[in-house]
C-alpha cells in the first residue's frame, strides 16, 4: 500500500469506513501479527493483541499525519500495543521469555557447531523447503527477528527500526546480520541432513 | 542495500553491509510469515461494530451528565455526611434551644460540644470510608511499574501539565485530546513534549475509567503521567495513559 492509499484509508476510517479498515488488514496484518508475536511471543497473545490494534486504529486514525512514513507508525503503535499487554499480563510472559531464551542458547549452541563454508551456494541454488524455513526461523531470536520482519516483512529502513526499537542503527544493523546469518546456517544444516 | 517504498533510490541509512538474502529464501521467508498469520478479520469486524457503539454510548452518557457509578458513589457518600450531620446538630440545638429556660447555659453548651464531636467522628468514618474506596480503585488501576528484565519494555515516563478536551470525529467516535503546557518530570532518555503538543491516548478506555473515577473536568488543568510517547508528527503524539498525578 503506498503512501498515498494509506492516507486515504485512514482518512476515511476515521470516518467509521470499515471497507477502508479492511483495506488496511489486508496490507499489514501479516506486519501487524509478526511485530506484534515478536513481542509477545505466543500465539493467543499476538492473536488479541493484533485483532484490538485494528480495532483500536479507528480511535488514533485522527492522529496520523500525512505524509508521515505510514508503516512506521503503525508498526510503532502495534510495538508499543504489545508492551503494554506484556506489562499487564507479566508473569506469565516472563515465565514464556525464560523458556525461549533456554531454547534461543541451545540452538545457538548447535549452530556455533556448523561451520561456514561454500556449501550456502548449495542452498541458494538449491529448494528451501517451508518446513526448514519454518524451522530455521525458530532458530532467530526474538529481537533477531523482530528486526528481521520488520526489515523483510515491513520493508523499513534501519534507521526506521532504529527508531521504533529505541536502540542506535548500528545494533539493529548487528541484528539483522546476525539473523540472516543464522537462518542460511540453519538452512544448511537441513539440507544436509536430508 | 533496500529501495525505499515510494521512489526508487536506495537509502542511504541502509548501507551497513547487509547480509545478502536470495530472492528464494526471501520468498521463503515471506511465504512461512503469510502462512503463519492468522485470519482475524471476523473478530475485528465484530469489534469494529462494538467499538463505534460503544463510542456513541459513552458520548451519550457524558452528555447526560452520568459520569459512572464511582462518581455517584461519591456523591452519594457526601450527601449521607451532611444528611447525618444536619440530623445531629439540628435536633441538639433545637432541643437546647427550647430547653434553655430549664437548663443552664453551660449544660447546653456541653452537648452542642458533644453533639458536635460526634457529627465529626461520623464524617470522619465516612471520609475513611471513601479513602479506603479510593485506595481499592488504585490497586485495580494501570500498572505504573515495568518489567525492568524486559529490555522490549521502555520504562519511559513523563509527567507533563496538560488541558483536556474532548474532539469528536465525523464518525461519532470521541477521542480525548491532550494539549501539554509543561513538561513537570520525565525519566532517561523518554520523548520530550514541548508546549502546544497534542496527545491522544492509545488506552482512551483507560484514561476513561480514571476520569471518571476522579471526576475530573475538562475545563481544568492537570497533571498525567503518560508512557510509550510516540510522534505521529507535527506536534501529535500517541501516549499510553498511566495516570493523573
Amino acid at each position: 500500500m503506498t503512501d498515498e492509499m494509506f492516507q486515504t484509508a485512514i482518512a476515511n476510517l476515521a470516518q467509521g469506513d470499515k471497507d477502508s479498515l479492511k483495506l488496511i488488514y489486508q496490507a499489514y496484518v501479516r506486519l501487524i501479527y509478526a511485530v506484534i508475536y515478536d513481542v509477545v511471543g505466543r500465539k493467543e497473545d499476538a492473536e488479541d493483541v493484533t485483532s484490538e490494534f485494528f480495532i483500536k486504529l479507528v480511535r488514533v486514525s485522527k492522529s496520523f499525519i500525512p505524509g508521515s512514513p505510514h508503516k512506521a507508525w503503525l508498526v510503532k503503535i502495534a510495538r508499543n500495543m504489545a508492551i503494554d499487554y506484556i506489562r499487564k499480563n507479566r508473569r506469565e510472559v516472563l515465565l514464556a521469555a525464560t523458556g525461549d531464551d533456554k531454547t534461543d542458547d541451545n540452538v545457538e549452541n548447535s549452530i556455533e557447531n556448523i561451520g561456514a563454508d561454500g556449501k550456502e551456494c548449495r542452498i541458494e541454488d538449491g529448494t528451501i523447503l517451508a518446513e526448514d524455513m519454518k524451522t530455521a526461523m525458530q532458530c532467530l531470536k526474538p529481537k533477531e527477528k523482530e528486526v528481521i520482519d520488520m526489515k523483510l516483512i515491513g520493508q523499513l529502513t534501519f534507521k526506521e527500526i532504529a527508531e521504533i526499537r529505541g536502540t542506535p542503527i548500528g545494533t539493529v544493523t548487528w541484528l539483522y546480520n546476525q539473523g540472516i546469518r543464522k537462518l542460511r546456517r540453519c538452512l544448511i544444516e537441513y539440507e544436509q541432513d536430508r | 542495500m533496500s529501495k525505499t517504498d515510494n521512489n526508487n533510490i536506495y537509502d542511504i541509512n541502509d548501507i551497513h553491509n547487509e547480509e545478502e538474502l536470495t530472492d528464494e529464501m526471501l520468498q521463503a521467508y515471506l511465504d512461512n510469515v503469510d502462512v503463519e498469520t492468522p485470519d482475524l478479520w471476523e473478530r475485528i469486524e465484530a469489534g469494529f461494530d462494538v467499538e463505534i457503539e460503544n463510542s456513541a454510548d459513552a458520548k451519550k452518557n457524558r452528555t447526560n451528565g452520568n459520569t459512572g457509578s464511582r462518581q455517584g458513589l461519591r456523591r452519594y457518600a457526601g450527601l449521607v455526611a451532611a444528611i447525618v450531620v444536619c440530623a445531629i446538630v439540628i435536633p441538639v440545638a433545637m432541643l437546647s434551644s427550647n430547653n434553655k429556660n430549664t437548663k443552664n447555659d453551660n449544660v447546653a453548651y456541653d452537648s452542642d460540644i458533644t453533639a458536635a464531636q460526634e457529627s465529626a467522628e461520623m464524617a470522619d468514618d465516612i471520609a475513611e470510608d471513601i479513602q479506603q474506596a479510593d485506595s481499592a480503585l488504585n490497586q485495580n488501576s494501570v500498572s505504573t511499574d515495568c518489567i525492568k528484565a524486559d529490555d522490549a519494555c521502555n520504562q519511559e515516563s513523563l509527567t507533563v501539565l496538560v488541558t483536556l478536551e474532548y474532539a469528536t470525529a465525523d464518525n461519532g467516535i470521541e477521542n480525548v485530546l491532550a494539549t501539554v503546557h509543561k513538561v513537570i518530570s520525565y525519566s532517561e532518555d523518554v520523548k520530550l513534549l514541548e508546549d502546544g503538543d497534542v496527545i491522544t491516548f492509545i488506552n482512551q478506555d483507560e484514561f476513561e475509567e480514571m476520569y471518571k473515577a476522579y471526576n475530573k473536568k475538562t475545563d481544568g488543568e492537570y497533571e498525567i503521567a503518560v508512557t510509550d510517547v510516540t510522534e505521529s508528527g507535527n506536534g501529535s503524539y500517541v501516549a499510553r495513559f498511566v495516570g493523573f498525578q
